[in-house]
């Protein structure tokens, strides 16, 4: 800075106002910008997939019907598609995610799914969250 | 100036954190592994049917050569059996099924099962949950009457997990029998003497036996000879009792045989008869589920 040694220790602990005005905008700037990227790559499939979990089971049984209870289970924001898979079928809710897996998170889990029959037979649940 | 320089450094520090959320989080390709707790649940939840053969049972019984005129055909259709329940329900009956007794030997007692009848159960079992959990996951299932017991039997299902990485929950399944009651834990001797009763009653329930006994072969027979196989490992003799299928005698005199060796390793164990009471697990079967990474085709 130009000014002279008597100025200097009279305004000691001060700065230009230009200099920090600039300082706290980029620091700002440098704080959003991490919780952006923070919020981008957190995962969401894993959590989601415990709420999924607990709004449709009953006694630890999943049934395929149920599945419609996962409406608003999604994350804000975020579009959700659910499937249960056995060995006799196939069940989803939701929309369909975009092709590829660019973008999707996924999580599954094992489960116990009702049949029609009366039975409990071993099964997948799988999530997939996408904004 | 200084205020610059500030901001500079802390603009470093914020870019080197972005820099680490986003190549730590960049790192997955690899799936998930299923966790414990999850696969656990499935398995308490979810019910199978087994079928299986008695014929490695009528095999021992021929092989061993006992009573001759109980003797058994192999390999015939009357032979088959089938099984329902739940997952958890049926690995803690291949448990306790293919339980031993090691008196006298320093391995564990289920190395050397007492008998054979149920070993086409076991691995129908063994088949029936690895179909289901895949390569990702070993569940083993343990019933022990207290730790170190000289009784006891395990069965495990699904490759040696890796020494880390490895997900951990555990499930606890009845075995039938009472847990023991508060006012036997007041001197070692009621104590070991309880548990002694409740480990013969699952190694031989003494009311279904009486009722096989009193049917027909084979299975009265395979009950004759696992009743034989108790009696051998313990020192005991049941042979009268169970000439007229008594056998609450019988079982009374097993737990005899039994109660003081159970008694002495439970007082040289523990300090305190209550303290021992709280290790004794002969009523349940421990399942332990370990999950890690790798392969999880499950289905």
């Amino acid at each position: 800075m130009s000014s002279s040694s008597t100025r200097e220790a009279t305004h000691r602990g001060q700065t230009t106002p230009i200099v920090a005005l600039v300082a706290l905008f980029a620091v700002c700037a440098g704080v959003s910008l991490y919780a952006t990227t923070l919020l981008g790559v957190t995962p969401t499939a894993e959590p989601t997939l415990e709420r999924v979990y607990d709004a449709v089971n009953e006694g630890g049984v999943v049934s395929p019907p149920g599945l419609s209870r996962t409406e608003r289970v999604a994350p804000d924001g975020y579009r959700l598609a659910v499937t249960i898979t056995t060995e006799n079928g196939r069940w989803t809710t939701g929309p369909r995610p975009p092709a590829g897996s660019e973008g999707v998170d996924t999580a599954t889990r094992p489960v116990a799914v009702s049949t029609a029959e009366g039975g409990v037979t071993w099964g997948r649940l799988r999530v997939r969250v996408w904004r | 100036m200084n205020a610059a320089i500030d901001a500079v450094v802390a603009l470093l520090l914020i870019s080197a954190a972005v820099g680490v959320v986003v190549t730590g989080s960049d790192t997955p390709a690899e799936p998930e592994p299923d966790r414990a707790d999850a696969v656990a649940d499935a398995l308490a939840a979810t019910t199978a049917t087994v079928n299986y053969s008695l014929a490695p049972g009528i095999r021992e019984l021929n092989r061993s050569g006992g009573d001759t005129d109980r003797r058994g055909q192999e390999a015939t259709p009357e032979l088959r059996r089938t099984a329902h329940g739940s997952l958890a329900g049926l690995l803690a009956r291949a448990a306790t099924a293919s339980s031993g007794v090691a008196l006298d030997a320093d391995e564990p007692p289920e190395q050397e099962p007492l008998t054979r009848t149920r070993a086409g159960f076991r691995s129908a079992v063994r088949d029936a949950v690895r179909a289901r959990t895949g390569a990702g996951a070993r569940i083993d299932a343990v019933w022990r009457p207290y730790p170190d017991a000289p009784v006891g039997g395990r069965v495990g299902v699904g490759p040696e997990p890796p020494s880390d990485g490895v997900h951990a929950a555990t499930l606890t399944i009845p075995t039938g029998v009472e847990p023991v009651p508060a006012h036997a834990t007041a001197t070692f001797g009621s104590l070991g003497r309880a548990v002694a009763s409740r480990t013969v009653e699952v190694l031989v329930p003494h009311g279904s036996a009486r009722i096989t006994l009193r049917g027909d072969d084979p299975e009265a027979a395979l009950v004759a000879h696992r009743y034989a196989r108790v009696a051998a490992a313990t020192n005991a003799s049941v042979a009268e009792p169970l000439a007229t299928e008594d056998t609450a005698a019988a079982n009374a005199r097993l737990t005899e045989a039994l109660a003081a060796r159970t008694t002495a390793e439970l007082r040289s164990e523990y300090d305190h008869p209550s303290d021992a009471a709280e290790a004794v697990s002969v009523s349940s079967v421990r399942i332990v589920v370990r999950t890690w990474g790798g392969p999880t085709e499950g289905r």
